[in-house]
């Protein structure tokens, strides 16, 4: 397994963790602990319940039928990012041609300065990157799957094949969240915290996960 | 299933191509283009061909995630009237000496004896409101002053979630028709102290409003 794949592995695992911990907790909360702590007088029995907070979330989905390979890059200076599409074949251009500071200015402000910091607290630098591509683009190209709309942000989802059109990439179907800014699709980080990306659902087929906070 | 053209098909907003021109519209543009592209190659620019997104018809679908608050309910059987404490003691035995405490405390007017039951971050974030409240401290004190013509504080349910506990007290009558106002306690390095944590908590708000579900559309 490369070096790409298993980074790849790290982050689909990470983007996936809030999804596949929920549903793995799902059903402890039918057993509560016992009372480490009792009350001083006398009470009823106790009672044992749960309060459900259910987030709903709306999305459109739709496939790339075919996938599309982004096999050939676009000169950066017929750059478009005008739709998503184009603003990730633009992103995954900067990426094959090595282009630290083009890949960066596809992120949002935001989302520049969490990779600034991110890169700071974990020692990186650009050449860390440029490896990094250099390995995954050896071992194949991103082909686009699907594209999710939810609310301003569509998600395309790609996964790395080779020039056969054989996934490569451990069968991982990975998100890249985009945004309009002003006229510009720009990759963001504002739904990093958020449980719909991680969770994929376009991916798992569920509609519903249950998480057991306490 | 069904194909569509290139995108964007169906009223979405995350329009990527141009929907429907007229003919003459056409024409005109993809004359525009190839002058474009000409001149471009004179130019010794690069060119690139654009590839298509064909894509399936959307469907619009829901995700839910139903996060669980689990809860254990005791109601004091009967109400505990709450014993008023003349000054403040070296330390607490449990939660229902905590609250004993801040009510004994607000009888006494002492503010900076109730503050003191609290934990080091609720009292950081009553500082900052009473720093954005403009006289918060003032309206604490003067509803205090209110509570002690309202009679005695009876302690009514004691609830258990994670590693909190929540007691509920009354002024006045048992039955009465006065709020149920829930508190929070948590066991710190110090001892039981009162404690914010579950502010906006849902088990608190099922206290409050007797509410067990609560639908949030996020997107």
């Amino acid at each position: 397994m490369t070096r790409a794949i298993r980074e790849h592995s790290k982050l689909v695992s990470g983007l996936l963790t809030i999804g596949w911990l929920a549903i793995a907790c799902q059903g402890s909360f039918a057993q509560m602990p016992a009372s480490w702590v009792l009350p001083t007088y006398p009470t009823t029995a106790p009672i044992e319940g749960k309060v459900t907070v259910a987030d709903r979330y709306s999305y459109r989905e739709q496939r790339y039928d075919p996938p599309v390979k982004v096999d050939h890059r676009v000169p950066k200076e017929l750059q478009r990012d005008d739709t998503p599409e184009m603003a990730m074949i633009g992103r995954v251009s900067a990426m094959m041609n090595q282009d630290y500071e083009w890949w960066l200015s596809t992120w949002d402000q935001e989302a520049q300065r969490l990779t600034a910091d991110n890169d700071r607290a974990m020692g990186r630098t650009a050449a860390y990157w440029l490896q990094w591509w250099d390995d995954m683009f050896r071992s194949g190209t991103v082909a686009l799957v699907r594209r999710i709309e939810t609310r301003q942000y569509v998600v395309l989802t790609y996964r790395l094949v080779a020039p056969s059109g054989e996934d490569v990439g451990g069968g991982m179907e990975l998100p890249v969240v985009f945004r309009k800014v002003e006229s510009r699709w720009l990759a963001t980080l504002d739904l990093r915290e958020d449980v719909l990306v991680p969770a994929s659902p376009w991916v798992s087929g569920r509609t519903t996960i249950e998480e057991a906070v306490r | 299933m069904a194909r569509t053209a290139k995108l964007p098909e169906g009223k979405s907003w995350a329009r990527g191509w141009p929907e429907i021109f007229p003919r003459v519209w056409v024409s005109a543009t993809l004359g525009v283009a190839v002058l474009a592209s000409h001149v471009a190659i004179a130019a010794g620019a690069e060119s690139f061909e654009w590839p298509s997104f064909n894509t399936t018809l959307p469907e619009e679908k829901q995700f839910a995630v139903n996060r669980h608050y689990g809860y254990r309910l005791r109601a004091y059987d009967p109400p505990v009237a709450i014993k008023y404490m003349e000054r403040k003691p070296e330390s607490y035995m449990g939660p229902e000496e905590v609250l004993a405490g801040l009510v004994s405390a607000k009888r006494a007017m002492d503010y900076e004896w109730w503050l003191s039951l609290w934990d080091a971050s609720s009292r950081d974030l009553i500082a900052e409101r009473d720093r954005q409240g403009g006289g918060s401290r003032g309206v604490r004190l003067k509803a205090w002053g209110a509570q002690r013509e309202a009679g005695a504080a009876t302690l009514m349910r004691w609830v258990e979630t994670g590693q909190y506990v929540v007691l509920t007290y009354r002024y006045g009558a048992a039955n009465g028709n006065a709020g149920e106002p829930p508190v929070t306690f948590k066991l710190s390095g110090d001892g039981w102290v009162a404690t914010l944590d579950l502010v906006r908590d849902p088990v608190i708000h099922y206290l409050v409003t007797g509410q067990q579900r609560i639908e949030q559309v996020i997107r």
